[in-house]
């Protein structure tokens, strides 16, 4: 009965409303915006080969000028072979561009790539790292091996590659941000405007108060998340392309490279974000109960947070367990798994989650008012 | 014991606002609390639901202690009206009040029809003063309470609708229902009661029961020093107005003895002005030392 009513405070609330619509624009512009780049992504890609093409030749000319001095110089000479090597396989490749042959694309790119690695082990000059080229030609691997034709890591408007998008946006401050502006003031507000009177003169078990709040806050949360995902889904299958969930995601595991699917990784964002808005929640209600006011909730949270994830910076294995303040980026933990595995913070997040909403129930037991 | 207090104080930071309160009611009545603005009158009623903590003594309604939940089933408090949710219907606010009083939602319709409400679904955002009030006292009555506490309820009522308020809490007390108002409209307090707590900087200073039939002159004399002279010489109680007027109770001087006591000594009498003994009477003399001799 109380989490009806609840229900009912939060969903036909004017603010529920434009924090909703917001929420679908915000999505649809993330898309128009990837719509629109997708006639920039060939470009962009035809530019950098002949930024290539132009880097080579530039250093073609050099070692030129060097054999003209010195024309027994073997270690030139290597890397002029090289060089030479280098500027075959970029035409080859910006011939094949404009083909929709992927996989020929890929094979070049990682071809060029491997001739480019032995340039840079030689002493050649060329603006890629090796750690960067190392990560393309594997990647580039994998697609292959998988059959998957590649994506923009930014601007694609395949369903799994733009949710992804979405979801990082959401793992990276997106769902905090969301939550607080949401349900930030959701018993703070009862206090400020004085409605927590009425609940606090009816026969209720003060608890149920508590709970009808939690329970609503994770039905708002997952109600935004489904709209996000609908909109993403309606605006993917009408403007966008299907795509595959199995595309792969590069993380790095005890210093080696690895791949999750795509769809493993929006699932384990998923995860991790929720188990961060539980105990946001958990830490919202508590601080309203402590100070009764909005902002100062909502700045108290913040500097929890704040606090908890500098210490979670720390290189200390035993904070991945019990701090789950890590997850405030949560990206990097999944891409970036070299210490600890993605899901180490998980149990402490619900532990503490729990605690403070049994704080939470005894607290409300015997406050007042004001 | 619908009501018992005992010896409630209430403290905010170092000042007192409530100093040993006691109050008992075992009967049903319905009681005023009177009194002017800081005098501690909602925080009273704040303290005994629980609404407010309390730094000493001991509240009890309808015979258990405050601070159990429970006793809202029977108790009803009727607050201002910034208690209700704005984007939410009147209907809202009525079905959850049955819903945690496990009242059918049956029992919605009467009371709308009894306190004369229609715009049931409207946002409350759109009521004026008076609906709102109307719907808050909707709200109290729905569980037909044995106690009805109700802070400032007159506050926007059109003279009709403040008839028609006042009928129902008649009609409630009829019931059996006790109820404790706190008001600064003194003549419907005149007209639903005459049991009446005056409160002043957190305690009671008077439990009046006001006998509304006992008259009370205010009497314009050609020289009231003189007048307060004679009656000071027979020893009959009065008081003087801060306009010069002699004022006094029927019950210790009958008005035809004034006349003649006046005529006997050549004083003349200008004006006689009749007055029952009500609650702004009391008011005025409690707070504003107004016919204080």
């Amino acid at each position: 009965m109380m989490l009806t009513f609840e229900l009912k405070k939060h969903i036909f609330n004017k603010k529920f409303f434009i924090l909703s619509t917001l929420l679908i624009v915000c999505v649809l512009l993330l898309f128009s915006r990837n719509f629109v780049f997708q006639s920039y992504i060939p470009k962009e890609q035809l530019q950098e080969i002949d930024n290539y093409i132009k880097t080579s030749q530039k250093n073609g000319t050099q070692y030129e000028e060097v054999l003209k001095n010195e024309p027994n110089n073997e270690e030139i000479k290597q890397l002029q072979k090289l060089n030479y090597m280098m500027i075959n396989i970029l035409y080859d490749w910006r011939n094949t561009r404009s083909s929709n042959d992927w996989k020929s694309n890929l094979q070049l790119e990682n071809d060029f790539l491997t001739v480019a690695l032995q340039f840079k082990e030689l002493g050649g000059d060329f603006p890629l790292s090796q750690t960067e080229m190392n990560r393309t030609i594997t990647f580039n691997e994998k697609l292959l091996e998988l059959n998957i034709k590649p994506e923009h890591e930014n601007y694609s408007i395949a369903l799994p590659n733009f949710l992804k998008n979405v979801i990082d946006l959401l793992m990276n401050f997106g769902a905090f941000i969301l939550i607080i502006l949401f349900i930030g003031d959701t018993l703070s507000s009862e206090y400020e405007n004085r409605t927590a009177n009425l609940l606090y003169t009816q026969p209720l078990n003060k608890a149920n108060i508590i709970n009808a709040k939690f329970i609503t806050s994770i039905f708002v949360y997952l109600i935004s998340v489904l709209l996000i995902i609908i909109i993403t889904f309606i605006t993917t299958y009408l403007f966008g392309k299907k795509g595959t969930f199995s595309y792969p995601v590069m993380i790095e595991r005890n210093q080696s490279l690895d791949f999750i699917s795509i769809g493993d990784y929006i699932l384990q964002g998923m995860t991790i974000v929720t188990c961060l808005v539980l105990l946001l929640i958990s830490l919202l209600l508590f601080f309203s109960l402590l100070v009764k006011h909005t902002l100062t909730t909502i700045f108290l949270v913040m500097v929890t947070f704040a606090l908890g994830y500098m210490i979670s910076l720390i290189n200390w294995n035993i904070l991945y367990w019990v701090n789950p303040f890590q997850y405030l980026l949560a990206s990097d933990k999944i891409l970036i798994q070299n210490e600890y595995v993605w899901y180490q913070g998980i149990p402490s997040a619900l532990l503490i989650t729990m605690i403070f909403y049994i704080i939470n129930i005894v607290k409300i037991k015997s406050s007042r008012v004001v | 014991m619908i009501i018992h207090i005992e010896n409630l104080k209430k403290r905010y930071k170092k000042e007192w606002v409530l100093k040993g309160i006691n109050i008992n009611v075992d009967t049903p009545q319905i009681i005023a609390l009177v009194g002017p603005n800081g005098s501690g009158k909602t925080t009273l009623l704040n303290c005994m639901t629980n609404l407010l903590s309390i730094n000493e003594g001991k509240v009890q309604l309808v015979g258990k202690n405050h601070n159990d939940p429970s006793i809202f089933k029977e108790v009803s408090y009727h607050q201002d009206n910034r208690i209700l949710y704005g984007h939410l219907t009147g209907y809202d606010h009525l079905k959850f009040i049955c819903n945690v009083q496990k009242i059918p939602l049956k029992a919605i319709d009467p009371v709308c029809e009894r306190v004369g409400i229609n715009y049931l679904k409207k946002q409350v955002r759109y009521y004026s003063l008076g609906m709102k009030q109307h719907l808050l006292l909707a709200m109290a009555i729905i569980n037909q309470p044995k106690l009805l506490l109700l802070d400032e309820p007159l506050n926007g009522l059109d003279p009709t609708s403040a008839i028609t308020m006042r009928n129902i809490l008649l009609d409630l007390y009829a019931e059996g229902t006790t109820i404790l108002i706190s008001s600064h409209n003194l003549d419907e307090i005149d007209r639903l009661t005459n049991t009446i707590f005056f409160m002043k900087d957190g305690s009671i200073l008077e439990e009046s029961l006001l006998d509304l039939n006992n008259r009370h002159y205010e009497v314009l004399v050609s020289d009231w020093n003189k007048a307060k002279q004679i009656l000071n010489e027979k020893g009959i109680a009065f008081s003087v107005t801060n306009q010069n007027q002699i004022a006094f109770s029927e019950n210790d001087l009958n008005l035809q003895t004034f006349i003649h006591l006046m005529n006997d000594n050549e004083i003349i009498i200008e004006d006689i002005d009749k007055k029952k003994i009500g609650a702004e009477k009391r008011y005025q003399e409690l707070f504003e030392g107004i016919g204080s001799t």
